[in-house]
């Protein structure tokens, strides 16, 4: 089971990534059940299939800003960071890395601000593939 | 949006048309089947009881008690229409070597665009309603995808491996 560690070195990764920390400051936290804020930066589990060989995992991650720059911006670092060919580090472990999905979850003309929601799934693999 | 809507199998290139020809009911079969599997264990999904907010449905003392979905978990069924609107239409053939079919919301009995286009997305993902009150995800599409692609993916060997 993996699933726990690399939410734990995902969500300290995405705190501290420039483009995140300036859409959210320090209002980056897991989903539950506390009041919406604008803006922030959410990160929750969809899934985890643990029954499968590779167990991978689901991870979504909602951004809100008033400003739709800003969003965008740190959109595109997530997606470049988090979206490639061949296994990357995350935290301890290696894992593949994917986008998966995209939508807005909040328009200016109606909320007066910007949401994206992005899902990434991540396969982490086997200590025995990881090369430690 | 979830690329789910099409269970699709291409296995028939390199294959003499006799052959093809043999293969394409039993092809198209399995696209059916797998389809039918995907929509039903959805309707699974959004079935159960759930541990949300308790409220009543309408205002008077004698209403109905309803208990939501709290957040992450599959929606909890109120009148139904999400999950009445969960179907698929029928296989399709694009060429002479690939079958789809489209399964998900908005091909069911309740056919409502407003459902497909806006509650469904807004549940799975989350986003504000029309009086700009924030919902956190439902999810419900992403783990009936992933609790069926094993399945489904067997479904599909089978038919391969009956081929050879």
């Amino acid at each position: 089971m993996n699933w726990d560690i690399l939410l734990d070195a995902f969500t300290g990764e995405v705190a501290a990534m420039p483009a995140v920390v300036a859409l959210a400051g320090e209002a980056v936290r897991y989903g539950g059940e506390v009041e919406h804020e604008v803006p922030s930066c959410v990160i929750r589990m969809i899934s985890d299939t643990e029954s499968e060989l590779w167990a991978p995992v689901t991870v979504q991650v909602d951004l809100f800003h008033k400003s739709a720059a800003v969003v965008l911006t740190a959109e595109r670092a997530l997606r470049r960071r988090y979206h490639a060919d061949l296994p990357i580090p995350i935290g301890n472990l290696n894992a593949w890395a994917q986008y998966s999905d995209g939508t807005v979850t909040a328009s200016p003309e109606r909320d007066g601000y910007f949401g994206r929601a992005l899902r990434f799934t991540f396969t982490p693999l086997r200590a025995a593939y990881s090369g430690g | 949006m979830i690329r789910v809507g099409e269970t699709q199998w291409e296995g028939f290139d390199g294959l003499a048309e006799d052959l093809l020809e043999e293969l394409r009911p039993e092809a198209e079969g399995a696209v059916f089947a797998a389809g039918a599997y995907f929509v039903s264990e959805l309707k699974t999904t959004l079935t159960g009881q759930r541990s949300g907010r308790v409220y009543r449905v309408a205002k008077r003392k004698t209403a109905p008690q309803h208990q939501a979905s709290r957040e992450g978990e599959a929606p909890a069924v109120l009148f139904g229409h999400l999950r009445n609107s969960a179907g698929m239409d029928e296989p399709k053939w694009e060429g002479r070597h690939s079958v789809g079919v489209h399964v998900g919301i908005g091909l069911g009995v309740q056919e409502d665009s407003e459902i497909a286009e806006n509650y469904a997305l807004r549940l799975e993902y989350g986003g504000t309603d029309s009086r700009g009150v924030y919902m956190a995800p439902r999810p419900y599409m992403q783990p009936t995808v992933d609790r069926v692609t094993p399945r489904i993916d067997a479904m599909f060997a089978e038919i391969v491996g009956g081929a050879r």
